[in-house]
């Protein structure tokens, strides 16, 4: 590996080129090892793709680009202040479109910050809502009878449901 | 039946670890709602390594609290055999009603908590009485390897 590239390119599930530093691709430790493992430099006509459609590749790399600095350094307060910040505009996205794409690609990626803030987000979504509410957030189909429906909300006498 | 009605939403196509750190992000009482929402959904629940049981939930109802106890590991230890338990909570903020036989069963939880190597106990009880437990579950339980947060 080439230790003067500062920037690699990968390629989306959908075939898309993008492109991301090496510093905020060290966030996740897949694209570390492939950094270790793969030659990168100018010269080389191989191109990693990671299982990751482009719309979703988009926001990572974003977040990627944004915690690298810390990451790398360690912050002072008011940088986490401003990161969290950063976060919670950034977390703002449709559900269905979104949100279980960035999940599922902070799970494969094994980025905790990004897991850690996704998995917060959708449980901050569902929290104090109903059972119908809630299947309309994340679209879920309701695919028990009313009377399968009945049993189970009698196994949680003291839990209200609506 | 058509494709769309056959196709589940992307919450049920996660990985089964990711929607138990969900639940786990939600007070227990809106994780439980889980249990409801679909049948994939609910045969994860299932597997939530965390068991709460809150009295305050049936606090005129005390019978309630005992059979929704034993409804409970009914439903859910057949699918956690073998797994251990991420934290077993018990809250019962009262000064216990000698008529009910609250000791035996939060002994009988502490044996399960035991059992299923907690890495979490917490028995939220106020209680002028100490909790009557015997000593080979405690001795167990401070001989538990697994066992990272005890709160008495």
């Amino acid at each position: 590996m080439s230790s003067s590239v500062e920037a690699i390119t990968v390629l989306s599930s959908d075939g898309d080129e993008f492109k991301i530093t090496v510093s905020a691709a060290k966030l996740s430790k897949p694209l570390n090892w492939m950094l270790e493992d793969v030659c990168f430099s100018d010269d080389c006509d191989e191109v990693p793709t990671i299982e990751v459609n482009s719309k979703t590749l988009v926001k990572v790399i974003e977040y990627c680009e944004k915690h690298a600095p810390r990451a790398n350094s360690g912050a002072s307060d008011s940088d986490a202040e401003e990161l969290k910040k950063w976060d919670i505009e950034f977390m703002k996205m449709d559900v269905k479109d979104i949100l279980f794409h960035i999940l599922m690609a902070a799970n494969y990626l094994h980025m905790e910050g990004l897991y850690d803030l996704a998995c917060q987000t959708a449980a901050d979504l569902m929290k104090g809502m109903t059972v119908s509410q809630i299947r309309k957030i994340f679209h879920i189909k309701n695919d028990f009878s009313s009377e399968e429906q009945e049993q189970l909300r009698r196994q949680h006498p003291g839990c209200s449901f609506d | 039946m058509m494709e769309s009605e056959t196709r589940t939403s992307m919450i049920e196509n996660l990985p089964h670890a990711l929607i138990h750190k969900i639940m786990n992000s939600v007070p227990y009482k809106d994780a439980v709602k889980f249990s409801v929402l679909s049948k994939t959904l609910h045969s994860i629940w299932l597997s939530f390594p965390v068991l709460e049981f809150d009295y305050t939930f049936f606090s005129s109802q005390p019978y309630n609290f005992l059979s929704s106890i034993l409804e409970t590991l009914h439903h859910r230890c057949p699918h956690r055999i073998n797994k251990p338990l991420q934290r077993l909570r018990v809250k019962y903020p009262y000064v216990y009603r000698e008529s009910f036989a609250f000791h035996t069963v939060f002994e009988f939880l502490l044996n399960i908590a035991i059992r299923n190597h907690a890495k979490e106990i917490i028995f939220d009880i106020h209680s002028k009485t100490l909790v009557d437990v015997r000593c080979d579950s405690l001795l167990s339980l401070f001989s538990s390897q697994f066992l990272t947060v005890l709160q008495p």
